[in-house]
């Protein structure tokens, strides 16, 4: 890493937002991977005896209409909803990667082809393509997982194709070329190590903008199921306690706004690091 | 230049919007504005059933047409367009008198041809597909003069006049039947104080009012039933005035509407009664041990008060309290050790986790519920989840769309994807032997799905026995009697574990006089006025 | 340069042909050979095998797949989607009937993005570090952050239920429009507030800028007449990425508002299992996306003074 890269990787981890991002988005990955571990009670365990307490010491966020922990509901929601990012995104960058490459490497006939068909899969609004999936494939985790995938995979195969093509230029590589490198090596040794910030700039914003689609999808009824919690559907169950149990939509509604605020805050430092030109992702 | 002056225009535009708010809604006073829980999609009284019609289309419906007879709030039957009746000695034959002077909205006379001809066309079951229970037992119409019709029965019939009482008895106008064919559905003719403007299918359904109407000027000048799926979305737009009357309020957001001062809660117990069913076609619910305990398991007065905050009530029969017929049968109690001991006798014992198992196979059920269809359907099946895993028994949740619900339950034994299912029956002609008839009344076919709601599949030979009895004959106390053995003996067999009749929660501004709210769960708002 | 703009956005609409085609091969692919058979969710999971034959039969179904595709080409051309299973009416009719208010609620969030986004955006570029610019900044993160529809719900709470400003659903007069146009926009607000900003800044630096302030201009002449207007660039290209979002947005704002336009219609056809319908109203969708993104294009050439057509 050059100096300057350094000098600017220190100045963007010292900003207080890139700071409290990075703290609160290591705090939901870590809550969501303890999923119920970390959860203070039991998320399924019902007491209908006890439904609608406001927060109180021995419920941070206080009990929904069953009579559950909220806390718990929140923290298992974020459990499923940061695994549909995850594997979303893997899905994407799974077919995104194979595509951009060889669009990017190998040029031609394969490179034409393979943008004509992301330009005209790029023409699908992700929501409603996932609403299409949906209502084919039925509703679900699976769907939604798939919807993700897709939706997010067209416009990364292009900036993944664009990267390699400017990185394939690079001096350094062509001389590696020169001296015989084969295809597989060159990729792996020299265009992935120069593309990978990028791609993770463009993963962290399209990670923050896949929440929305996710909540969405379970908004509608049309996402990830109940009695699964998922931040979306839970908001969807309990809107019509607004006036009268308020902490039923604040829970879910601040765990949404906060994460996305914080991945965002991530994602802009990252593309401070590595991409300052960047005004923003998907 | 031109950028600050696009600025200045937009800002003047975003201006004139919020000015104009108060005007667009000002300008509505003669409209009565019903925003539903369903869409109506079709108002024919005969044709397919389609399960999401229900109530919206039965709404409707009573806003178009005239009957012979009509139910008032109590279900008492009292004349509409029949102005008087009587029966024959032996039962078969009932004789209505008609009223005079009516004409339907496509200006066609209502006269005794007309009802003939409705009456002919609601008991072919290739027309008529639907409801078939109401309409069965009768054998035909027979005009004797322009304005007196004699309808016969196959068997004596006592629940003929909440048959013609009934949605499926509006009076159509033969004329606009024979005009429209298909297209009737959507643009209905009959008799009622509305007529139809405009149906935007799935949407908005406007009606006029008919100025002919025999019955006087009807209140409003129009009636717009709108489809609003969202409750919160309901009970703001009731709120902000944007509608007069809202239906399916749910019981947590009564407090609120009650505090409001222009608005008024209408609650009232409901026929509906609700209750997983057994899918009886499963090895592990063939004992009756497995089913009561089941049923001793939950916790109903805990399930009424944290979920429908008390808008639901306690039932003793399959049938509500208020439905015609209604006998006590037996009370449901909450017992889990009496559950886990029945549970024990009937070979299903604990294993390391709780679960219980039986010949090792562990005590696994899936449970069919339909989201926003029934009043807190999830909430209630996941509380009911919680119940079962508390006696070791583990219930998944399959949760499906309302439109796909009845695809669930109408299909051959063999075919059912599910082993315990969500159902609330209610018994639209106000009668409990309808409403034991669709649900218990033994299938005639194993390969055809079944013929009315029995998806459960019971069958019970002397319940078929008292209720085809019950169902011929028109002495009260002698139906009351078959009806109640027949609900002893469906209790005792419990093919359904049986949880609470609704309240039917509606909501109105206070301005809207005269809605009704029917125990049958229908809003009636033909005789509403500002 | 007239010749110059003439000739590009002839090259460019001449893309929308094959484009279009693209697109509408796309949706065939999609509907057609993902798992799931149409005739099988057209008849309902209750019909015999002999039903679903005779609808795969009705629909064309069992005919080999480049003789549907050829089908499917011919029917849109000439405006036929099929019909609506659960309206039995025409798709086209029904979606006719739904885009004017859609079409409105797009129009109005692209209106109120631009007034709003490019004045906030230009107000914190004057002062970058005044309070305005971080007040602008606070809002425009925190609308990044909330999804438009918990947006729409807060939305619906004040403004309609408890200050009774605004009808809190439904469609009608402009009033209905307000609170869905807030919700769906706010993101698209932020994000060209945010480029706004950023590339005014930007331009403020350039050369032919810097001549036109040397040579005496007022500096909100320089402002307004040359960096604002190149300035536009980056907003509009912003738009046509985030014409996606917008687009989605109505699905699910429409929605939360009961407000009859296409979207709702779209999630009202799912939850009733209306296959043509929502074929129907994808091909609309994805149709406006292409015309979004052609406007885009084409507007480049308006506002760059320097627009080079490649």
């Amino acid at each position: 890493m050059s100096a300057t890269a350094g000098r600017r990787l220190t100045r963007v981890l010292r900003a207080p937002v890139t700071a409290a991002g990075t703290i609160l988005v290591a705090a939901y990955l870590m809550l969501g991977a303890g999923g119920p571990w970390t959860a203070p009670y039991d998320p399924d365990a019902q007491d209908l005896g006890a439904a609608l307490q406001p927060p109180s010491p021995r419920h941070w966020l206080g009990t929904d209409d069953l009579g559950r922990d909220l806390a718990s509901r929140v923290i298992v929601a974020a459990r499923v909803d940061l695994a549909v990012v995850v594997l979303g995104l893997a899905v994407a960058v799974g077919t995104a990667l194979p595509v951009g490459l060889v669009a990017g490497y190998a040029g031609g006939t394969a490179d034409r082809a393979l943008m004509g068909l992301s330009d005209a899969a790029l023409t699908f609004p992700s929501l409603v393509l996932a609403v299409v999936l949906v209502s084919l494939v039925g509703a679900g985790l699976r769907s939604v997982v798939l919807a993700l995938g897709l939706t997010t995979a067209p416009a990364l195969a292009r900036l993944i194709r664009s990267l390699v093509l400017t990185a394939a230029r690079a001096e350094y590589v062509e001389a590696a070329r020169a001296l015989g490198a084969g295809a597989p090596r060159m990729i792996w040794r020299h265009i992935l190590p120069n593309i990978a910030g990028r791609v993770a700039v463009y993963m962290t914003l399209a990670g923050s903008y896949a929440v929305l689609t996710i909540t969405a999808l379970g908004f509608l009824g049309l996402g990830v199921q109940p009695p699964t919690a998922e931040w979306g559907n839970m908001l969807a169950t309990t809107r019509t306690y607004l006036a009268t149990a308020p902490w039923l939509i604040a829970a879910p509604g601040a765990a949404i706004v906060v994460f996305i605020f914080a991945v965002n805050a991530v994602g802009e430092a990252l593309r401070d690091l590595f991409d300052p030109r960047l005004v923003w992702g998907p | 230049m031109r950028i600050r002056a696009g600025v200045a225009l937009l800002a003047v535009l975003v201006g004139a919007v919020l000015l104009l708010a108060p005007m667009v809604e000002a300008q509505g006073d003669r409209t009565l504005t019903y925003a539903q829980s369903v869409p109506v999609t079709a108002m024919d009284t005969a044709g397919p059933s389609i399960g999401t019609v229900y109530p919206a289309g039965y709404e409707a419906m009573y806003l178009v047409y005239d009957n012979l007879v009509a139910f008032n709030e109590r279900m008492a039957i009292v004349p509409q367009l029949a102005t008087a009746w009587s029966v024959s000695k032996d039962g078969l034959t009932w004789t209505f008198k008609l009223r005079r002077g009516v004409v339907f909205q496509d200006g066609t006379p209502f006269n005794a041809d007309a009802v003939v001809f409705h009456i002919t066309r609601q008991i072919d079951p290739t027309v008529n597909p639907s409801n078939r229970p109401l309409w069965d037992p009768i054998a035909g119409a027979r005009k004797v003069d322009d304005s007196t019709v004699a309808i016969t029965t196959k068997q004596p019939f006592g629940a003929l006049l909440n048959t013609l009482a009934h949605a499926s008895g509006g009076i159509v106008s033969p004329a606009a039947v024979r005009r429209l064919g298909d297209g009737f559905a959507r643009a209905p003719v009959g008799a009622g104080p509305y007529a139809v403007e405009r149906l935007e299918t799935g949407s908005e359904l406007a009606l006029r009012r008919f100025d002919r109407y025999w019955g006087g000027t009807p209140g409003y000048a129009r009636v717009v039933l709108r489809h609003v799926p969202d409750p919160t979305t309901r009970i703001a737009l009731l709120q902000a005035g944007q509608a007069d009357v809202i239906n399916a309020v749910p019981p947590e957001s009564v407090p609120q509407l009650q505090a409001a001062p222009d608005v008024e809660v209408i609650a009232r117990p409901a026929l509906r009664t609700f209750g997983f069913a057994f899918n009886l076609n499963r090895p592990m619910f063939q004992d009756v041990r497995v089913r009561q305990a089941f049923s001793l398991a939950i916790n109903r007065p805990a399930v009424i008060s944290a979920i429908f905050k008390g808008f639901a009530t306690q039932i003793d029969s399959p049938l509500s309290r208020l439905t015609t017929g209604h006998a006590a049968a037996g009370q449901l109690t909450y017992d889990v050790s009496r559950a886990k001991t029945l549970l024990a006798e009937a070979g299903w014992k604990p294993g390391p986790d709780g679960v219980l198992r039986r010949d090792g196979a562990p005590f696994d059920i899936s449970v069919l519920t339909p989201v926003g269809l029934f009043p807190k359907d999830i909430e209630v099946t996941q509380a009911f989840q919680d119940f079962l895993r508390a006696v070791g028994v583990r219930a998944s949740i399959n949760r499906v769309e309302p439109a796909a619900f009845w695809d669930y339950l109408r299909v051959p034994p063999d075919r059912l994807r599910w082993d315990m299912a969500l159902f609330g029956f209610n018994p639209s002609n106000g009668d409990g032997a309808y409403h034991l008839a669709s649900l218990f009344e033994s299938n005639p076919s194993r390969s055809e799905p079944p013929k009315v709601w029995n998806f459960a599949w019971y069958s019970n030979p002397k319940v078929d026995a008292w209720l085809h009895q019950a169902d011929t004959t028109v002495v009260p106390a002698q139906r009351t009697r078959l009806l109640a053995q027949a609900q002893r003996a469906i209790w005792a067999d419990a093919p359904y574990v049986w949880l609470y009749a609704e309240n039917a929660i509606v909501a109105k501004r206070k301005a809207v006089k005269d809605v009704q709210v029917l125990p049958i769960v229908f809003t009636i708002l033909r005789n509403a006025k500002p | 340069m007239p010749e110059n703009v003439a000739l590009f956005t002839v090259r460019r609409l001449s893309l929308l042909v094959p484009q279009a085609l693209g697109i509408v091969t796309l949706i065939f692919v999609l509907f057609r050979l993902v798992p799931g058979d149409p005739a099988v969710i057209v008849a309902g999971p209750n019909s015999t095998a002999a039903q679903v034959n005779a609808i795969r039969h009705e629909l064309g179904l069992d005919r080999p797949l480049y003789a549907q595709y050829g089908r499917f080409v011919r029917d849109l051309s000439r405006g036929d989607m099929g019909t609506s299973l659960s309206l039995r009416l025409p798709v086209t009719t029904v979606i006719l009937a739904r885009l004017p208010a859609t079409l409105v609620l797009m129009v109005a969030s692209l209106a109120v993005t631009v007034a709003l986004a490019i004045s906030s955006g230009v107000l914190s570029a004057v002062r970058p570090h005044g309070v305005v610019a971080q007040a602008v900044t606070a809002a425009s993160a925190l609308a990044l952050s909330i999804p438009n529809f918990l947006l729409g719900m807060i939305l619906i709470e004040y403004l309609a239920v408890r200050l009774r400003l605004l009808p809190p659903a439904g469609t009608g007069g402009p009033a209905f429009v307000v609170m869905p146009t807030l919700a769906v926009a706010a993101r698209l607000i932020a994000l060209v507030s945010r480029t706004t900003r950023a590339s005014i800044l930007e331009t403020l630096g350039d050369d032919y800028v810097r001549t036109a302030r040397a040579k005496g201009l007022a500096a909100r002449t320089v402002l307004y007449r040359h960096a604002l207007k190149s300035a536009m660039v980056p907003v509009v290209t912003m738009i046509g990425l985030q014409a996606g979002y917008l687009l989605g947005g109505s699905v699910v704002v429409e929605t939360l508002f009961a407000y009859q336009g296409l979207g709702q219609a779209m999630i009202t056809a799912v939850s009733l299992r209306d296959y043509f319908l929502v074929q129907g109203i994808t091909v609309v969708y994805v149709v406006g996306f292409l015309l979004v993104n052609l406007g885009v294009d084409l507007s480049y050439a308006f506002f760059d003074p320097r627009v080079r057509f490649t």
